[in-house]
């Protein structure tokens, strides 16, 4: 299990946990041999070799915390944007495929928003499709049509696909590597509760699957 | 010329006879099949018409008959009242036109007994709690009024002056015989017998009135003064009586109205044993009832309890007016001030039975049920489910709907993934929708004004103009019978038709009715003409939904959706206020029936206030023409609007 956030801010030289020396065994292995090789060096030689040393670590250290920052905030939750002016960035989303299984066709979703919980926290993007596939991986290379909802705000505008709009969803071909099922929709536009357009750049999604 | 103001005070402050035979409030409290329900709804509409409306200002106000005797006291009061209002604008173009001459005293004197005998009988159905007595205490206030000058006009010409002296040589030559006469009156009171007292009052004073306005003021005060005297010591006992027998058929009814919880959580129990230990139950004498079919039994019980809440409403108004009187404190035979009024907690607790009675009576179910019948069982609860929460607070039933059918869901693991993945596939792009369309309604409300603004806007007193509301909007008061009820909607009526208006919470009667009902909202309910969701947005919503006629709604929020749309129930219709019918609150929730009640919600009832009497508070019942309607999850246009 990674550190969370909080832990990694209170990270020092020297102090790591064991997985830290676990990983980065030929750098502690290369500290051990400086000071015992070091025995017959000059103190100020050892100690700028000592210091040196210690630097190395910290920006091991530095460059650990940050791979564990952004590895807490991409895998885990995904991202969404939507291409408006200003861009809107979403540091979560989720991908969902809820199979009926009575032959009747079941619906893919990509969500900003805990799929369990609903849309309750802004912005609040679902983009949502129906579909005849039994699994997310065969989704992979899929173009479905799809209906896309979008509110920046609770209480706020809405845009939309419309009543009957559906808009290309291309999603990327499956990779089994990651926990995300990423699609992308093209240039294009969205209607607000009035009908009138509003030019969108596209939509990526890279959304967390179950 | 300024129309009269309803007024506090009889002429003469006098009550009469006695109507000693009370019977039990006629109500529809029908715990039948949908069929029936539907004929009950519908027949509810045509009894609701009996007021006067814009199309006829001269129907009288409507009588909720717990004195049995009201309802026909009420119409022929009407009838004369409208008789001697003809006549007096008659005498009174005849004065103008041809002189105090040409006025004619016989009809003049016949019209004043009869308006002032009308007067004292409309005070007797005030007694009975019904607020028709009080257009009709303002209408002959108004007409007797309107008689002296006519009658004073031609006694002042020659012939008048004749027959004023001879009027007052009869009044003293049957002086002696009246002096007996108040002497044997006075005997029956001191013998209790004030109905007959008061019936042999009431033929003097009618034989008075007809006789001492065609004398002075002063010439009139030996013959006036004995009579009013019998009069005191008749009134006041006759007056308690009288209140004493409404109150008691008020009592009675509010006892057989009010529903019982713990009877129906008994009743449900019972049920859930039988459902517990077969699947089915015997109900009601119906046996072999499913699950579902026990759960709709449960609604139309909910459904006739709550219309019960809000027949004990009205009737606790009337009730109230027994015992604070008017605000002039006039008419009070008990302690007035503010109370706090149980119908809501009643209202509540008998709603939170009947949810409790869901879950209740669907996990009794899931104990029993086999795996294969899961999926037409959980469909049919959905729809029974659906139609409650359609009527009610229906966050709070789909909750525990919701949470009831888990257990029976949890026998029939691969329907149960099915259902579940249902609700997922469906609910978010659900409150998407429902969002969406609210948007759009809130644009639309800067043009039509919520109904009950609508109609309060419109209907202000306006200086000398007649109106429901008075003059400075932040007085804080309802809407208020001020003057005639014929006069007031001649006023408002033009005012209102053709004003947009956005009403909310509309549910078509029956899958036949032309008509739906619109929720009661302060002082304003009404109906708009049945429409339906044109077959292209339905076939959306039902393709949204994943819905066709083998794949129905698994979830109750889908349920509720579509069977909505079909059924023709909406969130809100906006359009234009085609007319109006002015009701007495007291009178339109005491005469509610069952199926009627769906325009108050359940679990809830409509606040009375107690700062100022229930009496002459009213109610305006709006007939809206639609131009768009709101469904749960859209806004759609009516054709051709």
């Amino acid at each position: 299990m990674l550190p969370r956030i909080s832990d990694v801010d209170d990270f020092k030289p020297f102090d790591l946990p064991f997985c830290f020396v676990r990983s980065h065994f030929s750098l502690v292995l290369l500290i051990g041999c400086v000071l015992v090789a070091g025995s017959g060096c000059s103190q100020e030689k050892l100690k700028e070799m000592a210091n040196s040393v210690n630097e190395t670590v910290r920006e091991q250290a530095d460059n650990l915390n940050k791979v564990a920052v952004d590895a807490e905030i991409i895998p885990v939750s995904g991202r969404a944007e939507i291409m408006l002016t200003p861009p809107v960035e979403m540091k979560a989303a989720y991908a969902r495929l809820y199979v009926i299984g009575d032959g009747r066709p079941g619906v893919l979703q990509f969500t900003s928003y805990d799929p369990d919980k609903g849309p309750n926290t802004f912005p609040a993007l679902l983009i949502r499709a129906n579909t005849t596939a039994t699994s997310i991986a065969g989704l992979g290379g899929q173009s479905l049509n799809a209906q896309v909802f979008f509110q920046t705000q609770s209480g706020g505008a809405i845009l939309s696909t419309g009543e009957t709009g559906l808009v290309p969803v291309t999603i990327a071909p499956a990779d089994p590597s990651k926990k995300t099922l990423d699609a992308t929709i093209a240039a294009g536009s969205l209607i607000d509760s009035a009908g009138k357009p509003t030019a969108i750049g596209g939509i990526t999604i890279e959304g967390v699957t179950p | 010329m300024k129309l009269p103001v309803v007024h506090r005070c009889s002429p003469y402050r006098r009550q009469g006879i006695v109507f000693m035979c009370v019977s039990q409030l006629c109500l529809l409290r029908w715990i039948v099949s949908p069929i029936v329900f539907v004929a009950v709804a519908l027949n509810s509409c045509e009894i609701i018409v009996a007021n006067p409306t814009t199309r006829d200002v001269t129907k009288p106000l409507a009588t909720h008959n717990t004195v049995a005797e009201a309802g026909p006291l009420s119409l022929a009061l009407y009838a004369i009242a409208i008789d001697v209002e003809k006549f007096v604008s008659e005498s009174e173009k005849t004065l103008q036109a041809k002189g105090a001459t040409a006025l004619q005293p016989k009809l003049l004197s016949r019209w004043k007994g009869k308006t002032n005998q009308a007067y004292r009988e409309a005070e007797y159905l005030r007694t009975m709690g019904e607020p028709s007595s009080t257009d009709l205490l303002s209408r002959l206030y108004s007409t007797s009024t309107r008689l002296n000058p006519l009658i004073q006009a031609y006694c002042g010409t020659p012939k008048g002056s004749q027959l004023s002296a001879s009027i007052l040589k009869q009044l003293q030559k049957q002086q002696p015989g009246r002096e007996k006469e108040y002497v044997k009156i006075l005997g029956m009171a001191e013998a209790k017998q004030f109905a007959e007292a008061q019936k042999a009052l009431d033929k003097i004073g009618v034989e008075m009135d007809e006789s001492i306005h065609f004398i002075g003021l002063v010439e009139r005060q030996p013959f006036y003064t004995p009579y009013a005297m019998t009069r005191s010591k008749i009134d006041p006992p006759m007056f308690n009586i009288r209140i004493a027998v409404a109150r008691k058929a008020f009592e009675d009814a509010i006892a057989s109205n009010r529903p019982d919880p713990a009877a129906l959580t008994a009743w449900v129990a019972a049920a859930a044993n039988q459902l517990k230990a077969t699947g089915k139950a015997t109900v009601d004498g119906k046996a072999d009832l499913s699950g579902p079919q026990v759960l709709e039994a449960l609604s139309q019980r909910w459904g006739a309890g709550h219309g019960g809440c809000q027949r004990v409403q009205g009737l606790r108004w009337a009730l109230r007016w027994h015992r604070d009187g008017d605000s002039s404190g006039t008419y009070g035979v008990g302690n007035g001030g503010a109370e706090v009024d149980p119908s809501f907690s009643e209202a509540r607790a008998w709603n939170d039975a009947a949810i409790t009675a869901i879950g209740t009576i669907i996990t009794a179910n899931a104990e029993s049920i086999q795996p294969a019948d899961v999926p037409m069982q959980h469909r049919q609860y959905l729809t029974v489910l659906a139609t409650m929460s359609e009527l009610g607070d229906s966050r709070t039933i789909q909750l525990k709907g919701n949470e009831a059918l888990a257990s029976l869901l949890a026998k029939n693991s691969v329907y149960q993934e099915s259902a579940k993945n249902y609700e997922a596939a469906t609910r978010d792009l659900m409150t998407f929708q429902s969002r969406l369309a609210n948007e759009v309604s809130d644009a639309l409300s800067k043009q039509f004004g919520v109904a009950d603004s609508v109609v309060r806007e419109n209907s202000r007193i306006q200086g000398l103009s007649p109106g429901l509301y008075s003059e400075t909007p932040a007085a804080p008061i309802l809407a208020t019978l001020f003057y005639p009820a014929d006069q007031t909607l001649l006023t408002i009526g033009p005012k209102l038709v053709g004003k947009p208006a956005r009403t909310e919470g509309v549910l078509r009667i029956s899958p036949t009715s032309k008509t739906s009902a619109v929720d009661f909202s302060v002082r304003t309910y009404g109906t708009v003409a049945a429409v339906m969701i044109p077959e292209p947005q339905l076939r959306q919503m039902k393709q949204d939904l994943l819905v066709d006629d083998s794949h129905p709604p698994l979830s109750i929020a889908a349920t509720k959706a579509i069977d909505s749309a079909v059924m023709g129930n909406y969130a809100a219709v906006g359009g234009t206020i085609a007319g109006a019918q002015l009701e007495s609150m007291i009178t339109r929730f005491i005469s509610i029936s069952d199926a009627a009640a769906i325009i108050v919600p359940r679990g809830t009832t409509i606040a009375g206030t107690t700062e100022q009497t229930m009496m002459n508070q009213m109610a305006v019942r709006i007939d809206v023409d639609p131009i768009w309607i709101q469904h749960d999850l859209g806004i759609v246009k009516v054709p051709g609007k």
